[in-house]
């Protein structure tokens, strides 16, 4: 899981790294020998004490849900996965805290070393943090992708990048830029004629598929928006090492500070899931608003499930991973959304895009699936 | 008096946070198994290091020639060395018991969410 080297990464000592080695063992260990057992417990245990009581199956998750979260085995994998997911922070932050002011200090001088800087970065102290950031941490990591513990704070997206290689076992690449080269890709394949001479890439995050897309169409004017500015300075000091121009700026994707019209292509990875579903209609309809005539939005977000235990344990990161929105998520119409915020009738639909997975990500579900994307035209 | 601690605050290097705020769910209906649990494993990972600390330093003694096993059976730790053993042996201890610290952080912390319903009010 050794990352694409950049100037930004920590120094991890022996100690460190077995520790993050430990870590990925076991989240692996319980991916492929533990989960799959809940379906066989399932099946053989929990589905026929249902129908014995009930001369019926489980009619949905829910129903599913109550007898499973009583079932000792799941109960067993279902806890020790949250302390993996508990686990993978911790032993980064052990790594990155003594690390912290010199991170930021890195950061500075990557971001500000005069005329080798290609891309910008912008951040507004007085922006507020939407409630679906600041009511828990998403995905458990502590201080969210928001708070700073020191001046000029980079700590948030050091932790992150650093933790996802860990949570995909290293299956996002070493640039941990898997989804956005995915879509980069799918959009090439299915709409050749496009070429995006202006692109957002929205709830950036630390930039990892803004840089994606930035490689993917090297003319085009690349930006990234979030609202966590400990990952947009780190973001843009990683951007700027790894030697690609990108534009980051703290902004909500609910109401962003660009004109009418400046963008001919909109993108986000999986970020909806992770907001509200006050926020989702007035992102989509900022999207619009962007967007220019003829402009492309690709949103691309976490699968669905069929059947009744699939969506159940699809749901576990809702519950236990504090992506709280996730379940009201899925039960959303999103080109429906669309349609409603904007986009004119039949512009906006959902597609399948197929993964490009080399090795299956490993905690969301044991089957390989395609990823649903939003695509929306203006 | 209050100057001292305010200059000695600034001097410390900066903390990262250690829990994430959100309703842990209970797993077991005994609290107290989740918290073991959560504390079991912590362990297999300090004991999963240290495997493999001291598998690269027998691969180094013995490439280097310096001593064998027998030599670290009768190894004495300085004064210093112990200071040292006790910082490193608290933070492993910290880390092990970060569990029943967050469950306090849920109770005494700001703004915490008392249950995972008034996460969701907040996001309609």
């Amino acid at each position: 899981m050794d990352l694409y080297p950049h100037e930004m990464l920590p120094d991890v000592d022996h100690d460190g790294r077995s520790l993050q080695n430990f870590a990925m063992s076991f989240r692996a260990h319980l991916a492929s020998k533990v989960r799959p057992g809940t379906r066989a417990v399932y099946e053989k245990r929990v589905k026929p004490g249902f129908q014995q009581k009930f001369h019926r199956e489980p009619a949905d998750k829910g129903e599913v849900g109550k007898e499973m979260t009583q079932d000792p085995y799941y109960q067993f994998w279902s806890a020790m996965q949250r302390k993996s997911q508990e686990m993978m922070w911790d032993c980064v932050i052990e790594v990155i805290e003594p690390q912290i002011e010199r991170l930021n200090d890195r950061a500075k001088q990557v971001s500000q070393a005069g005329t080798g800087v290609k891309g910008s970065l912008e951040l507004s102290p007085d922006l507020e943090i939407p409630r679906y950031h600041t009511v828990a941490d998403i995905h458990l990591q502590p201080g969210g992708f928001h708070t700073e513990v020191a001046d000029d704070d980079v700590t948030a997206g050091a932790i992150y990048d650093n933790a996802v290689a860990i949570y995909a076992n290293g299956a996002l690449g070493p640039k941990n830029d898997l989804l956005g080269r995915t879509l980069a890709h799918y959009l090439k394949q299915q709409y050749p004629d496009r070429k995006p001479g202006t692109i957002l890439d929205m709830g950036c995050g630390i930039g990892n598929s803004t840089v994606a897309w930035a490689e993917a169409f090297p003319d085009a004017e690349v930006h990234g928006i979030d609202v966590g500015a400990p990952m947009l300075r780190y973001g843009h000091a990683r951007a700027e090492s790894i030697g690609v121009a990108a534009h980051f700026k703290q902004q909500n994707a609910e109401e962003t500070s660009y004109p009418d019209e400046s963008f001919d292509l909109i993108v986000s990875h999986i970020v909806f899931h992770e907001t509200s579903s006050k926020a989702l209609p007035r992102i989509l309809q900022e999207c619009h608003r962007l967007l220019k005539p003829g402009g492309m939005m690709l949103h691309v977000d976490i699968p669905g499930a069929e059947g009744a235990f699939d969506a159940f344990m699809m749901e576990w990161e809702t519950t236990n991973n504090n992506e709280n929105f996730a379940g009201m998520f899925r039960e959303t119409d999103l080109a429906a959304t669309a349609t409603r915020m904007g986009f004119a009738e039949g512009k906006a639909r959902m597609e399948d895009m197929p993964r490009l997975l080399e090795q299956r990500q490993q905690t969301y579900s044991d089957r390989a699936i395609n990823w649903p994307v939003l695509v929306g035209e203006k | 008096m209050t100057t001292t601690v305010t200059e000695t605050t600034k001097s410390q290097p900066p903390k990262a946070l250690r829990t994430a705020k959100g309703k842990k769910p209970q797993y077991f209906s005994d609290p107290a198994i989740d918290k073991l649990l959560s504390i079991v494993i912590s362990l297999a990972g300090e004991l999963s290091v240290t495997r493999d600390r001291l598998d690269a330093v027998e691969r180094l003694l013995e490439q280097h020639q310096v001593f064998g096993v027998a030599d670290v059976d009768q190894f004495h730790p300085s004064a210093e060395v112990e200071e040292i053993r006790a910082e490193k042996r608290s933070r492993f201890i910290e880390r092990m018991m970060r569990v029943v610290e967050a469950e306090l952080e849920e109770i005494t912390g700001e703004d915490m969410p008392q249950s995972r319903e008034e996460i969701l009010k907040s996001l309609r």
